[in-house]
């Protein structure tokens, strides 16, 4: 419909609008960083919408895949001295090997399957991380993995990477447009609105799961990719189950079936957890709050915007312009 | 009847036994290309569970199904479907979050070969195939009547307009064979009306085309065979004059319900 085209177009201005006008209001490095959290958390949290949204299937690993990412690239390029691009791109590859590894017998079950084996996954992935001597530096990590460059420009501070990674997080919106305005996207739909149907348009379920599946560990590969060669520094922590929870808590705020609820969802909780850092500085208590206060926001959401933030808010802006 | 084609669909002694209950009792019958056969029964008989069966959707306790000669049985619904086996349910079975356009695309996935990459970057051999889906779809919409419903959110149809866009969904895929689940189920009389001119039209296309259903004047009126199931067997297979005087199909389920 002419007008949901229109929406859908203004809905990325004003997105590419607020991305460019942050660099442009404030240098403070803080505050770009949250950007660049923001970023990053919204590239792993468009491939578990899609994921979730679409496909119906939980991954409760997404972490373990940003942290594959993460090892990779410091791997590659610390020990065996890769480009730090290709490194991205075999991270990333390996990746989406793994979550096809794990993916194939699980999608194929119905029922809760994934979620279960990612649970798993996640865990183990984290102790390798852990117990992974030389090769991943154990607890204290890698340190000193090299910055990104394009010849002579080095993405050696926030702007330039919030530079980089929001460009990534617009072109990642425009991929899932064309992927769900197309035919292999009305298949994700109609599993999602009724799998018996759906096998009998000769929709392969199992197959399309899989295969958002797989693209959700590439995008959280390489968020997790650009995430090391950010900080210049890899440690198990950051890998962990709660942060797997986090993201799934993301997109259920934000809306998994539409295409900016993620990053809305990335933005709200990223901006929230924050909010609670800087309170905790005067309130103690207040920095071990985020999960209560997590909890308290998704049940929040569930029980009045069930499709999450994004369609909520779209909602209200359709009914405004039939008014 | 003497056909000299190779049926397009044989079923041959299926069997399908649900713990205790003998669903569908070894059942074998012919469909030969272009034909419009009616299968009805009383429920319970057994016609829904045969369609699954058919489709992959149960596996069978024992027995055959051929399409054009090739075992469909042990293959999923999906492979089926691809094969060409299109159905609707007697449940609608539409995607509710979808427009009616979109609903009646997805019929035609088995056309279409994209792959992820290409898709996402909506190269120029994806937008061909789109554009050839999208005519294949308005065909099947213009051909139940509903061109000018394809914006429209296929949930706010009413269940007879649901009803079309399941079948445009099954046309979209150009089958080679066409199984019609009691598509008259909760339909106004006007509605049947309708349906059983589509269905004719159907036919008149050469599509090979299977229908259960209750009303029995429809059935009369556009199936050149009928096959009758009664607590899982198949009573008779023949016209649907000869069906009608035929004292076994009138006591075990004409004479049951009585009017006809």
């Amino acid at each position: 419909m002419f007008s949901e085209r229109k929406l859908e177009l203004l809905g990325f201005v004003v997105a590419a609008l607020i991305v460019a006008a942050l660099p442009l209001v404030t240098r403070s490095n803080y505050l770009l960083s949250i950007g660049v959290f923001i970023g990053l958390y919204s590239m792993v949290a468009i491939g578990l919408g899609l994921l979730m949204g679409y496909a119906g299937q939980v991954s409760l690993g997404h972490a373990a895949f940003y942290g594959l990412g993460a090892y990779g690239s410091a791997i590659l390029t610390l020990h065996y001295g890769w480009n730090a691009w290709l490194a991205i791109v075999v991270a990333a590859f390996a990746t989406a090997l793994v979550a096809y590894l794990i993916g194939m017998p699980t999608l194929k079950l119905h029922g809760h399957y994934l979620a279960m084996a990612t649970l798993g996954f996640g865990i183990i992935v984290r102790i390798l991380f852990n117990e992974g001597g030389n090769l991943t530096g154990g607890p204290s990590g890698l340190p000193a993995i090299a910055d990104l460059n394009i010849g002579s420009f080095v993405f050696d501070n926030d702007l330039r990477i919030y530079c980089l990674v929001w460009p990534l997080v617009l072109l990642q919106v425009v991929l899932s447009r064309n992927l769900l305005r197309s035919r292999l996207g009305r298949a994700l739909r109609a599993i999602h609105d009724s799998e018996i149907a759906a096998r009998s348009c000769a929709i392969n379920t199992g197959r399309h799961k899989l295969m958002v599946f797989v693209l959700s560990a590439i995008y959280a590969s390489v968020a997790g990719s650009l995430y090391a060669h950010w900080v210049n520094f890899v440690n198990p922590h950051p890998f962990g189950f709660v942060f797997s929870i986090e993201l799934v808590v993301m997109v259920v705020v934000g809306g998994g079936a539409t295409l900016w609820g993620p990053v809305i969802g990335a933005a709200a909780l990223t901006v929230i957890d924050q909010l609670l850092v800087q309170l905790g500085h005067v309130f103690a208590p207040a920095k071990d709050m985020d999960v209560v206060l997590f909890g308290v926001i998704v049940v929040l959401v569930l029980l009045f915007l069930p499709q999450g933030l994004a369609r909520g808010l779209r909602r209200k802006g359709v009914a405004r312009d039939g008014a | 009847m003497a056909h000299d084609s190779r049926p397009l669909l044989g079923v041959q002694r299926i069997r399908k036994v649900f713990g205790g209950l003998v669903a569908v009792d070894n059942v074998s019958f012919d469909v030969h290309p272009g034909v419009i056969l009616g299968l009805i029964g009383p429920n319970g008989a057994g016609k829904t569970t045969l369609f699954n069966v058919i489709t992959g959707l149960y596996a069978a306790t024992s027995g055959a199904a051929m399409l054009e000669g090739r075992p469909l049985l042990g293959l999923t619904q999906d492979t089926i479907a691809c094969l060409g086996v299109a159905r609707t349910f007697q449940n609608l079975q539409i995607f509710p979050s979808m427009s009616v356009l979109d609903n009646v695309l997805t019929g035609s996935h088995r056309h279409g070969y994209s792959g992820l990459v290409p898709t996402v970057l909506r190269l120029p051999s994806v937008r061909a195939e789109e554009r050839r889906l999208r005519a294949q779809a308005r065909e099947a919409l213009e051909f139940v009547g509903l061109a000018d419903r394809a914006a429209v959110p296929a949930a706010s149809l009413p269940p007879g307009q649901q009803r079309l866009v399941e079948i445009a969904r099954a046309l979209a895929g150009q089958p080679r064979l066409l199984l019609l689940d009691e598509p008259a189920a909760g339909l106004t009389t006007r509605e049947t009306e309708v349906l059983g001119e589509l269905i004719q039209r159907i036919a008149d296309t050469g599509l090979t085309t299977v229908v259960i259903e209750h009303d029995m004047s429809l059935v009369m009126e556009v199936c050149a065979t009928v096959a009758v199931l009664d607590q899982g067997k198949l009573l008779a297979v023949d016209t649907p004059t000869a069906i009608q005087a035929n004292p076994q199909v009138i006591a075990a389920y004409l004479g049951e319900e009585g009017q006809a």
